[in-house]
């Protein structure tokens, strides 16, 4: 029903025995290493600098390759030059590549990458605790893209996805936290940091998308 | 950059299009040019728009005010070959609506074949998968259960906005969801339509449309057939590389 952890961890172990500059995007409910399921997915940014390194190192560990479910292949369209995703699978642990922190653009079937100063910071500010085998985002950049998810690709709030971005209110109203959502999201922000305060999640994304105030 | 939140509102041919860039402004980008304005700019600029096309079309019985801006978008390509507007008076059975026959292919029927009256006797299915342009937040059946509220109190026609049928045809330019409900209402009652009468009875559409659709080719169509021959070419193409990059082959 799980995947083994030592098996995640040992993953872990290889893409960082390597130097390979990378992060995982989101851990909902804390399932890596020992609740992650049968065939669900890591999701992991790599460094666009060690793409070639990392697609040779998984392949060399025995992971297969498939066709992105949103990818090029599948008739998304990448905008402003992003790279296209990756999937592989091993044993039924699946991979999810992207080398750009991204998000869905509103236009159908299009995926846009988050403002470069978002995507630089997050190689500068990445971290790994002593507990886990993983490089992580900071916790800004953390509830920044989360809370970006919510609103674009999932169209609401889940309540996993509420639980974590809870966990990062505190940052809420830090200068850095505004700045880049501003980059995201320009004059709904204020409303946006209200809405999140007040825990008015099943407003936001109807709020946002009739948004008119500018 | 990269302004997630982008919506386009419209583009035509000219390389004219107009995208909502929700938080930010509205852009107008025509070739090279882009102009920004905010939302109340654009709502100014389209009423200035609004007048400079109402004063260009000067056809007795034709008023910009009166039509369904969605309408009129469509129509706008078409305005200047407008002759003439008629009032006219026709049995709802005499109207044809557009719609899909077998294996999808386009057919002309009668209004008590449209989707939307269909889905005003309780059947949805079709209503529900049509894609079709509605105001934000209303899904197709929601748009049918409105335009029915707005019949039975306001009657038909209502702020002075007519069925509009083009030329001597009786297909159904812009008004099926009101003609839908009238037929289901009232039956087949006999109701004042406007008729636009275009040079050479341009617009005119076949009666069998299914027929230009297997057995006409113009340059449009065959440039999707390409299209869609070299999508399902990379697709088979991308499938070997993987196989091959898995089984260490490249």
């Amino acid at each position: 029903m799980y995947i083994d952890k030592e098996v995640i961890n040992g993953l872990f172990d290889k893409i960082n025995e390597n130097n390979i500059r990378y992060v995982i995007t989101k851990n909902i409910d804390n399932e890596l290493p020992g609740k992650l399921k049968n065939n669900k997915d890591i999701d992991l940014l790599i460094h666009p600098d060690d793409r070639i390194r990392f697609l040779k190192l998984i392949k060399t560990n025995g992971f297969k390759r498939l066709a992105h479910p949103y990818g090029r292949e599948n008739g998304w369209n990448l905008l402003y030059n992003m790279d296209d995703f990756y999937f592989y699978y091993k044993e039924g642990l699946h991979l999810d590549i992207s080398f750009q922190l991204c998000c869905r653009s509103l236009m159908p079937e299009c995926w846009i990458p988050l403002d470069l100063e978002i995507n630089n910071s997050v190689w500068d500010k990445r971290y790994k605790s002593k507990l886990e085998a993983w490089f992580k985002m900071d916790e800004i950049n953390q509830l920044v893209y989360l809370i970006t998810r919510c609103i674009f690709d999932k169209k609401r709030f889940s309540e996993s996805y509420i639980n974590e971005i809870e966990k990062l209110s505190i940052y809420y109203e830090e200068n850095e936290t505004i700045n880049k959502l501003e980059k995201v999201f320009f004059k709904f922000t204020p409303t946006l940091i209200n809405l999140l305060k007040e825990k008015n999640y099943t407003s936001i994304v109807g709020l946002y998308l009739s948004f008119a105030n500018y | 950059m990269s302004n997630p939140g982008v919506i386009n509102l419209a583009s035509n041919e000219y390389n004219f299009r107009i995208e909502d860039n929700i938080g930010e402004s509205i852009h107008l980008h025509l070739d090279k040019i882009r102009v920004d304005l905010t939302v109340a700019e654009f709502f100014e600029f389209s009423k200035d728009v609004e007048e400079v096309l109402s004063s260009l079309i000067k056809v007795e019985g034709f008023s910009i005010y009166d039509i369904d801006p969605l309408f009129l978008a469509q129509l706008g390509p078409m305005l200047l070959d407008l002759e003439k507007v008629t009032l006219d008076k026709v049995h709802l059975s005499e109207l044809r609506i557009d719609t899909k026959g077998i294996f999808n292919l386009p057919v002309v029927r009668k209004i008590n074949k449209s989707r939307v009256y269909k889905a005003l006797l309780g059947n949805t299915k079709e209503n529900m998968n049509r894609k079709q342009i509605n105001i934000f937040n209303e899904s197709n059946n929601e748009r049918v259960d409105k335009l029915l509220s707005i019949v039975k109190e306001r009657g038909y026609p209502f702020d002075n906005s007519y069925i509009v049928l083009y030329n001597d045809q009786n297909n159904i330019a812009d008004g099926q969801h009101r003609a839908a409900c009238l037929f289901y209402l009232h039956g087949d009652i006999e109701i004042f339509v406007k008729r636009y009468w275009f040079k050479e009875k341009k617009y005119s559409v076949s009666r069998h449309p299914w027929i230009y659709t297997l057995f006409k080719w113009d340059r449009i169509k065959i440039r999707k057939t390409l299209r869609l021959c070299n999508k399902i070419r990379k697709k088979i193409l991308f499938h070997l590389k993987i196989r091959l990059s898995n089984y260490g082959l490249k």
